[in-house]
């Protein structure tokens, strides 16, 4: 959508143009949805959040005044819907970050269909079980540092854009994420090494 | 270590931010530090790898089910509608209008659900004690939707006007629900096990059902495990058994030559899926035989399985009355039409993941929409087949290279699958292994996960 079109359908839906208001959100539920689930790591949770953000989206329309792009005002409500969502889980301790019922869903995210890249056999079981640690030490790092790799990375915005999502200086996005970066390298090779180690203690007790 | 260097720099290192100088400059650096060098590039595979993650399509009606929450809030007068700083008169003015006008139509809609159901609900309630629930409407009666039936909207929908129009909505929503349990009901005289069928897209649907105990039952059409049978308001059942149902796990290992091992693989999977089964994991490996043979192969082989366990033979592998998944390839400008397409069909029992250039299309049981949009995906590939396809076998015959797993998934809705797109001989030396579990009833929700070994988790293998 060009910004020219952006902007008519913003101007539409403020003054209370449902459809124009229907249109935003649907055109941008994808882009919403996709940081969202990679900020809460579960389906359902993705889009009951993605529901509420989009809710607060229309609630809260007339307060965009149009000094950052509307995907970046919308994307901030998202993000900060997901974290309110992350605080309200933990405290409820009614899910397990190791549940294996969320590995499936997870799996969900990981490439499912073969694509004209297609991996062979080893590859391919080296690359689940990478993707499998990936979204686990996702889940595992703190909600600031996931948030920045998740703009960073699965919305893929510029340092300008994140800085403008977190509400917080450029030069405190940069540093934040070279330090989520390396915190998600260690959580990585703790999980390789666990899972190193329970494969040796699994062939040993067979052997 | 890391302290030495600028974090800035690293970052701009492992974003690709660097100048071809500064890159160079600091990879010299970064010899002397082999460590920190093996670091930065495991932080760049992991960037890699989280930018390939596949971006995951938004649930169908994500946006109406926020629409109809806004409906709702302005309906019921929730404390959470919108609110802000003062608006212009027009944008006040334009709101009133259009929320009265929609709040109107649903006061209509749950009052004349509300004095129907009483007179629709034997239709629900399955004779006998049978343990299955049939159909569940939401409209239950002590359902939300029943409070705004109050007389403050009744008053809203006078003013407004819009009876007529909210009256035969009801009603279009009234006869589909009929339309349904009427199927249902006609599925267990006939012997057969519908799935629970809840009316997910219903505005007046309440997610997850309460239950006496405040247990939560049913949630988006799939009967959630480990819950007991519990009457639900309206006096129907839940199933009192698990509704998955392990059967047998086969283990199928053809030889084939291609030139595509994972092309081939591609159309085993398909082969088996057309056929009613489910692959759990292709394994490819190295070593010769004849794909020409292969659907009989196929066949051969489950055979041999049985043979070689008695069990397995008296068992009686059954296979699934329908298809639970099909792989659809169309032309990717093609693709979200006709998801849009199918969606309008609205199948009570099957979903659409869109993927790469591809779609995958699962049902979890039959079901006169989900019926309709199978049909309907296959008319539409073979009105618009993918076009790339028989350039990228040709290219692939000429250089002797695989175009990708692009495949006349067309042919496979159609049950006609050809095994053509696997080359004939001349290829590397393969093996594929396919591990394929038979349903002996299609029966499986969506939601419900298979382990390694193929025994739907939670199940015990027989």
């Amino acid at each position: 959508m060009s910004r020219t079109d952006e902007s008519t359908l913003i101007d539409t839906a403020m003054r209370g143009d449902r459809s124009a208001m229907g249109q935003l959100l649907d055109r941008y539920q994808h882009r919403l949805f996709n940081v969202v689930l990679r900020m809460v790591s579960n389906r359902e949770d993705a889009a009951d959040v993605t529901q509420d953000a989009m809710l607060k989206i229309v609630a809260h329309f007339d307060e965009f005044q149009g000094k950052a792009r509307l995907t970046t005002w919308m994307i901030r409500i998202a993000m900060n819907q997901s974290i309110s969502h992350l605080r309200k889980r933990r405290h409820r301790q009614t899910q397990s970050l190791d549940d294996d019922g969320d590995e499936g869903k997870r799996k969900g995210g990981a490439r499912n269909t073969a694509d004209d890249r297609e991996p062979g056999p080893l590859e391919r079981v080296q690359q689940n079980e990478m993707i499998a640690h990936l979204h686990r030490a996702m889940d595992n790092l703190d909600q600031d540092f996931r948030g920045v790799l998740v703009l960073r990375d699965i919305d893929q915005m510029n340092y300008q854009e994140i800085a403008e999502v977190l509400e917080v200086p450029v030069g405190t996005v940069k540093s934040r994420l070279f330090r989520a970066r390396l915190a998600l390298r260690q959580e990585m090779m703790r999980l390789i090494d666990t899972s190193a180690g329970r494969r040796a203690s699994a062939g040993g007790g067979n052997g | 270590m890391a302290e030495r260097f600028d974090e800035e720099l690293m970052l701009g290192y492992v974003e690709g931010d660097l100048t071809p100088a500064q890159r160079e400059q600091f990879e010299r650096r970064l010899i002397a530090d082999p460590r920190l060098r093996d670091l930065l590039t495991q932080m760049r595979r992991d960037r890699t790898a989280l930018r390939d993650l596949d971006p995951q399509a938004a649930p169908p009606q994500l946006v109406e089910h926020v629409n109809h929450q806004l409906e709702r809030q302005m309906l019921l007068g929730d404390a959470s509608a919108p609110t802000g700083r003062p608006r212009s008169p027009r944008f006040t003015a334009g709101r009133i209008v259009a929320y009265s006008a929609v709040a109107a139509m649903l006061a209509v809609c749950a009052s004349i659900v509300a004095i129907t159901l009483q007179t629709t609900q034997s239709l629900w309630t399955m004779p006998g004690d049978d343990k299955y629930v049939v159909a569940m409407d939401m409209e239950s009666s002590n359902a939300p939707a029943d409070a705004m039936a109050d007389k403050r909207d009744l008053d809203m929908q006078q003013r407004v006007g819009k009876v007529a129009d909210a009256r035969k909505f009801a009603a279009v929503e009234k006869a589909e629900a009929r339309h349904e349990t009427a199927f249902a009901q006609e599925t267990v005289e006939k012997g057969g096990m519908p799935d629970v069928m809840v009316r997910d897209e219903s505005r007046f649907a309440v997610q997850p059902l309460k239950v006496d105990g405040g247990v939560a039952v049913v949630d988006d059409g799939k009967v959630l495990p480990g819950e007991s049978p519990r009457n639900l308001p309206g006096g129907e059942l839940v199933p009192a058994e698990p509704v998955v149902e392990a059967v047998e796990t086969v283990h199928m290992q053809l030889d084939v030559t291609t030139l595509d091992p994972p092309l081939c693989a591609t159309n085993l999977i398909a082969y088996a899926t057309t056929n009613n089964y489910e692959v759990i994991s292709p394994v490819v490996e190295a070593r010769p035989v004849v794909a020409s043979q292969l659907s009989k192969r196929v066949d051969k082989i489950i055979k041999e399985a049985q043979d070689q366990d008695p069990d397995l033979v008296s068992k009686e592998i059954k296979p699934a009355r329908t298809p639970r998944q099909i792989v659809i390839d169309m032309p990717a400008d093609e693709l979200p039409k006709l998801i849009d397409e199918l969606n309008a069909i609205k199948g009570q029992r099957a979903t659409i993941v869109p993927s790469n250039n591809v779609m995958i299309f699962r049902r979890s049981g039959r079901g006169p929409n989900t019926d309709a949009m199978v049909q309907h995906a296959a008319q539409r590939m073979n009105e618009a087949p993918d076009p790339e396809l028989p350039m990228a076998r040709q290219i692939m015959a000429q250089r002797g290279r695989r175009p990708g797993l692009r495949t006349d998934w067309a042919a496979v809705i159609n049950e006609q699958l050809p095994l053509s797109p696997v080359m004939p001989v001349l290829g590397p030396q393969t093996r594929v292994n396919l591990q394929v579990v038979v349903y002996k009833q299609d029966i499986l929700g969506d939601n419900d996960t298979i382990e390694s070994d193929g025994t739907p988790a939670g199940k015990t293998t027989r």
